[in-house]
């Protein structure tokens, strides 16, 4: 008999033996049964554990290895707007010096946290915390914009807190201008929250729904060409002016921070006998 | 190589001796393992199958012979015999020293089987003392190195008295 069916029959021997020594102690068997079962069930256990670890790092990574895809293509993206906006900037420049155009100083903006916000209610304010260094500064009519658009305007600060006259508030008024066409005319609240109002443009100026509207930077307090909001309706208001209806393009429900721009306006006494445009 | 005949009655002769010294002196017949040194011998002298059935039928009557549990004996005189007889084949074990060794190594082997089954099973309260089990291991092989020699001297006599009389047939 060759040597390996020896050792398979001596394997045999020794487990019928080993059942037969079990056999003979049941209760024992039963705890040997799970002497033997546990380190096996918690090594399969343990493998298995190990299995769906590897198996969720490669899910992982194949979710981090399209995401990485996802941002480099985003990333090529930006950095082609970016370079077209450089482009636009040293053809504006180079422009402005031809024109001899000399822009306005750049205004410093400062970030400031939205502590509240009411725009259904009569008066349509929000409430802005100032940064710790920004408190004893005067804030009063200084314009305040979101990344969307235009604001409002401080109407009083102090204590730390600035608040805000929103764009949307029947007494808020804004030199503004359809960006197509560059007719100027006045954005004022209604009565209806989240709809603003574009007045005295004339029935033969073409503003069309979808028109962008800006501001003009005709009223003292506000610079030009901010976002507004967009033209959603166009009627005739009696005999002179269109009856505009424009959505603002900041979403008031959902602010969480704003731009005060440190922006000096034009001193009040200077626009006496005004319409009352920038009040 | 050992024939079955040979075997089975130095197995007869090593349970006779068992029962009549666990009768008339059972500390002596405690100390020495006759039964696993019959297994070992055997196992020295034949190939891994001879050892497998020589231990099989020594622990049977080893089993038969003690009141544990049936088997137990025999488990632990399989693996020794399948043991020495797969060692035997890889090295020289005509040396007596090196058959000594063996002796001792399998009687430790079956001491530590025996030991470990009972508390694994929880069949009894085991005192296992390290030095018993060491004192078993050398006796026993003294024992086995002792019938070594004996059956050497036995061997080279029954030789010396062949020769003499084969002479003493050609002087006449």
């Amino acid at each position: 008999m060759s040597e390996r069916r020896v050792a398979i029959l001596f394997g045999g021997v020794v487990v019928f033996l080993l059942a037969l020594l079990t056999a003979q102690e049941p209760q024992r068997a039963g705890d040997l049964a799970l002497w033997i079962e546990g380190p096996v069930k918690q090594f399969v256990g343990g493998v298995a554990e190990n299995v769906d670890r590897v198996r969720q790092g490669r899910a992982a990574r194949a979710e981090i290895e399209r995401e990485n895809v996802e941002l480099r293509e985003r990333v090529r993206e930006l950095e082609a707007r970016y370079a077209a906006g450089v482009g636009a900037r040293l053809e504006s420049d180079l422009v402005s010096k031809q024109l001899r155009y000399e822009p306005p100083p750049d205004a410093d903006l400062l970030l400031a946290d939205v502590v509240y916000v009411d725009h259904h209610s009569f008066r349509r304010t929000a409430i802005l915390r100032l940064p710790p260094g920004a408190r004893r500064e005067d804030w009063s009519r200084k314009p305040v914009t979101t990344a969307e658009g235009l604001l409002g305007r401080v109407a009083s600060s102090g204590g730390g807190y600035a608040r805000v006259l929103l764009v949307t508030d029947r007494d808020s008024s804004v030199g503004a201008m359809v960006e197509r066409t560059r007719r100027q005319g006045i954005i004022r609240g209604t009565s209806e929250p989240g709809v603003l109002s574009l007045m005295f443009l004339p029935l033969q100026v073409d503003v069309q729904p979808g028109d962008r509207v800006i501001s003009a930077g005709i009223d003292g307090l506000f610079p030009r060409d901010i976002p507004i909001g967009t033209v959603t309706s166009v009627e005739s208001d009696g005999d002179l002016f269109h009856a505009i209806g424009v959505v603002p393009s900041v979403d008031l429900g959902s602010l969480t921070h704003a731009y005060i721009w440190r922006r000096d306006p034009v001193p009040e006494g200077y626009m006496d006998g005004g319409d009352g445009v920038g009040r | 190589m050992v024939s079955a005949g040979r075997f089975a009655g130095a197995l007869a002769a090593v349970a006779l001796v068992e029962v009549l010294l666990g009768e008339a002196l059972p500390a002596a017949a405690n100390v020495v393992e006759l039964i696993v040194l019959l297994v070992v011998l055997t196992s020295l002298r034949g190939n891994s199958l001879h050892g497998l059935t020589g231990g099989l039928a020594a622990g049977l009557v080893q089993d038969t012979l003690t009141a544990s549990l049936f088997g137990l004996h025999t488990l632990a005189c399989c693996v020794v015999g399948y043991a020495v007889a797969r060692a035997s084949q890889r090295i020289l074990t005509n040396q007596r020293l090196v058959a000594g060794l063996l002796i001792a190594a399998g009687v430790m082997v079956h001491q530590v089987l025996v030991i470990g089954l009972l508390t694994v099973l929880d069949i009894a309260d085991v005192d296992a003392d390290v030095l018993f089990v060491l004192s078993r291991a050398l006796l026993t092989s003294a024992a086995g190195l002792v019938y070594l020699w004996l059956a050497g001297r036995l061997r080279e006599w029954v030789v010396r008295r062949r020769t003499l009389a084969a002479r003493r047939v050609r002087s006449k």
